[in-house]
């Protein structure tokens, strides 16, 4: 089977073959809807009002060239963790925190890992490559157990809407990965993460002013 | 407001062309429900995302698509899970998987045993009729990447075709693996 009989016989099988054509005026209202829903275009804007941060959603058009900088970073050694799990308030949070990340009902929470063995060739951090990270955010350490330290987000740069993010620190080296110092409870600190993989190389640490310049820079 | 005008203009020409590749691009991937809200989500982070786009802006947008289906389908477990914690007996089924099977189910069982990104990729060459440059541009991936990736992708789908007696007749093979 040549690759042009493979796509042909791909594109006989093509689910959306029978799909008809929307009528003019559902387009139309398809596109209002999108404008109105969201009057304030500006990247800060939120539809939500219950959001407590402004989710850039779907950070997307880096070039690929941004792109392969940005996996070549994080090439060595990561692995991925499907993200998001859902937990109810209690079982993150202490009932007494009232953070300043306060939600009704379900807390979302973003799983993400650190791993491997430091092995990355780094290169200077860049506010570019940072730009480009699908979840960038500011959090402090509610605790650590079990090698996972757990974050309240404060802050989320990029990414969507999660209240806390949990952090597996496999072999629990993330020192040499995550900077001087490993997750400690009650700290702050900001994290970048593509596919489900924190962004090392001096991308994610300890909230230093040096770190918290650059994640100004990049959103 | 003039600008909000403009941009309103400069929406409506940039997205109308864009709603019926990104209605095909979902249908392909998700029950029609799931479709439709991705479709309405895809198209307000289009709407918020009107200065990043770029020349090419097709696989942008399926780009954007593709992570808006991403989070509704974490939702939907999410939504599962809890309802599966809730009520632990007789837990709600999968819709996608109720759904009417397509034609040649031979060639859809082939493309599930491929690896995610590899099926994706397959799909994005014959179904969206994308280049590896604009598959790049979709998943993110270098065209690099996605040159090799697709080359064995298509050869492990033909294998896998094979495996599952492809050219032996029409019937639909058994659940599972052939001997």
């Amino acid at each position: 089977m040549t690759d042009d009989d493979l796509r042909a016989r791909l594109r006989n099988a093509d689910p959306a073959a029978a799909l008809a054509p929307l009528p003019p005026e559902r387009v139309t209202r398809l596109l209002e809807e999108s404008m109105t829903n969201d009057l304030d275009p500006s990247p800060a804007a939120t539809a939500d009002p219950a959001a407590p941060v402004s989710p850039r959603e779907a950070e997307l058009g880096p070039t690929p060239a941004r792109l392969a900088r940005r996996f070549s970073l994080v090439a060595a050694g990561l692995v991925l963790v499907v993200g998001a799990a859902v937990a109810a308030g209690a079982a993150l949070r202490s009932p007494d925190d009232s953070g300043p990340v306060v939600r009704p009902a379900i807390l979302t929470a973003t799983r993400i890992v650190v791993a491997g063995g430091g092995a990355a060739k780094c290169v200077a951090p860049s506010a570019a490559t940072l730009a480009a990270a699908p979840l960038a955010f500011a959090g402090t350490v509610e605790r650590v157990a079990g090698g996972t330290a757990v974050l309240t987000v404060t802050h989320l740069y990029a990414g969507t809407r999660t209240d806390v993010v949990e952090v597996a620190q496999s072999d629990g080296n993330s020192e040499a990965l995550i900077g001087a110092t490993a997750f400690e409870p009650g700290r702050a600190y900001l994290v970048a993460a593509t596919d489900g993989r924190a962004m090392v190389c001096g991308y994610s640490g300890l909230a230093t002013p040096e770190l918290q310049a650059l994640y100004d820079a990049a959103f | 407001m003039v600008n909000t005008q403009a941009r309103r203009a400069r929406f409506e020409e940039f997205a109308a062309p864009l709603i019926e590749p990104l209605r095909r691009f979902l249908a392909r991937r998700t029950d029609p429900e799931t479709a439709q809200d991705v479709l309405s989500e895809t198209l307000l982070v289009c709407w918020r995302r009107l200065d990043d786009v770029p020349d090419d802006r097709l696989p942008w947008a399926y780009g954007v698509a593709r992570l808006c289906l991403a989070n509704a389908e974490r939702a939907q477990r999410r939504q599962h899970r809890l309802l599966a914690r809730i009520r632990a007996v007789d837990p709600p089924s999968d819709v996608a998987a109720e759904a009417a099977e397509p034609p040649d189910e031979r060639l859809h069982i082939a493309l599930r045993r491929l690896r995610p990104m590899d099926a994706e990729i397959v799909r994005l060459w014959a179904w969206e009729d994308l280049g590896p440059a604009e598959i790049a541009a979709t998943t993110g991936l270098s065209a690099n990447a996605v040159s090799i990736r697709l080359h064995r992708a298509r050869g492990k789908l033909r294998e896998e075709l094979r495996k599952l007696g492809d050219g032996a007749g029409h019937d639909v093979p058994e659940e599972g693996r052939r001997p």
